[in-house]
């Protein structure tokens, strides 16, 4: 009994081990968050980011130092990293208090 | 599985209630139950395991019209019926028990006439009979910016009733019903309340617009540096920022933890509600000291409460009629209210250069009509405004 139960466990390894040899893994796509972003000061600006980084959309604006964003959160590390003088925020969701 | 039917009538007539939200509650520790809407025979319908009969409670929550009730540790083999007590068709003066505890009175300084007020909220519903907004805008995104009159929650008309009620009717009657009232709606249809660009955007408009007092009933736990800057924004340029400290009971949320910003606490009174209501669930032991009223056991507290006001079993505008309801949400339009009033009555702060003095010159004339209650500063900051201390020409 032992001894089939050993076998059947090497059959399922072997199995699971060929399944998976020279499959490549592909990536999971990074999900797109919403962000705001504020040119906090003079220098580079909004629209440099925009430029710069690819994979930005632009969703809103209010005035021209503020805009509302889908990104991933890489992106988002990135360009905080890159330039200080951007504010970036997660667009959170606030609660009706009643 | 069987099914069990919930019928909800009026208490008078015994006619069926529709559109009744009924809650069947199995573990009141965890809230674990279920729930549906009554149909147009005030009857719903629901499915529960065959063995399930014993409920902790069950609750019956109308849109309007209706106090809510909740019946404890109820039996149900097949059908449970629920009667729901009518509002009351009239109120003293039409004011609502809020309104008449800071004792407001009518004809105060024309009734805020020349006052600007914004409503950031789920929007103002125009068709109400008791509501008269000037105008407003839609921030949503992606939403047409003119449907700043549409209200899927009901949450920003029942603001604008406690502000600015007209009591034209059998209705009630807000504090400045001859003040501009506007809506910044943030709440888009399917959300459960704004985000942070619709509410700096609003933000932004309201004092673009030239409004005096923002009335913010909503928050978060997460200080957020856009939302403060915008507060502050506001602050220098004359406009009070007010927003309701959270029903979380922990520490004040933001934006009224913001330095900006007044935040609101609420307290409800004992006997103003049905005892078989669930407004009862929201009575805690910590009382004023003359025992009438209590803080509300979902009052956030701490060094960033500025005033405390009325926000249990609160009447006000709904769409299609008047319900009660609770919050800090409903605390923070009182002192909007108040607020707008002290503006109309001091003309040379209303008139005043827009600017950070203009706004601490009217929390100076706040301060002077608050009264502690006897709740301690952390759960009710300076106290209760109080209008007649306001009308009395005190400050």
């Amino acid at each position: 009994m032992r001894k089939q139960s050993a076998a059947l466990i090497r059959t399922i390894a072997k199995a699971m081990l060929n399944s998976s040899r020279g499959r490549k893994m592909t990536p999971m796509p990074e999900v797109k968050k919403q962000y705001v972003i504020t040119q906090m000061g003079q220098g580079y600006t909004l629209a440099g980011v925009l430029e710069d980084y690819p994979g930005i959309t632009v969703l809103d604006r209010l005035g021209n130092s503020t805009v509302l964003v889908e990104m991933t959160e890489s992106t988002c590390r990135k360009i905080t990293q890159d330039h200080p003088e951007m504010l970036i925020e997660a667009n959170l969701t606030y609660e009706l208090q009643s | 599985m069987r099914r069990v039917t919930i019928r909800v009538l009026d208490e008078n007539t015994h006619a069926p209630l529709p559109n009744v939200q009924v809650y069947l509650i199995v573990d009141q520790a965890t809230r674990s139950g279920i729930t549906g809407i009554t149909d147009a025979n005030g009857e719903c319908r629901q499915f529960v395991p065959a063995l399930t009969k014993d409920f902790d409670f069950v609750a019956a929550v109308p849109r309007y019209g209706h106090w809510n009730q909740r019946t404890n540790r109820v039996v149900i083999d097949s059908e449970h019926t629920m009667t729901l007590r009518p509002l009351p068709s009239s109120l003293p003066e039409q004011y609502d028990w809020g309104h008449q505890f800071v004792r407001m009175q009518d004809g105060l300084a024309n009734g805020g006439r020349g006052v600007k007020i914004a409503i950031i909220d789920s929007g103002i519903r125009t068709d109400h009979p008791e509501l008269r907004p000037a105008g407003g805008r839609n921030c949503v995104v992606h939403e047409d910016e003119s449907l700043w009159y549409e209200d899927e929650h009901g949450h920003g008309t029942h603001c604008a009733g406690i502000v600015a009620a007209l009591g034209s009717g059998i209705g009630i009657k807000g504090y400045v019903p001859e003040a501009e009232i506007y809506s910044y709606r943030v709440v888009a249809r399917d959300a459960v309340g704004p985000t942070t660009f619709d509410s700096i955007k609003a933000i932004e408009l309201a004092v673009e617009d030239g409004c005096d007092i923002l009335n913010m009933s909503f928050g978060s736990r997460t200080p957020q540096t856009l939302l403060r800057s915008r507060t502050e924004y506001a602050y220098d340029k004359g406009v009070l920022c007010v927003a309701a400290t959270g029903n979380t009971a922990e520490a004040v949320m933001y934006p009224a933890a913001f330095p900006a910003v007044t935040g609101v606490g609420a307290f409800g009174k004992f006997d103003t509600y049905p005892d078989d209501s669930l407004h009862k669930e929201k009575e805690s032991n910590i009382h004023s000291s003359d025992g009438e009223c209590y803080v509300a056991a979902f009052s956030n507290y701490g060094g960033d409460v500025d005033f405390c006001a009325p926000g249990v079993a609160i009447l006000s505008t709904v769409p299609n009629g008047y319900s009660a309801w609770d919050g800090t949400s409903m605390a923070c339009p009182q002192v909007t209210g108040i607020a707008a009033l002290a503006l109309a009555m001091n003309p040379d702060i209303l008139n005043a250069p827009r600017d950070a003095d203009r706004v601490e010159r009217l929390l100076q004339l706040l301060k002077s009509c608050a009264h502690p209650l006897g709740f301690g500063a952390a759960y009710e900051g300076a106290g209760c405004l109080y209008v007649e201390h306001l009308a009395g020409g005190i400050v």
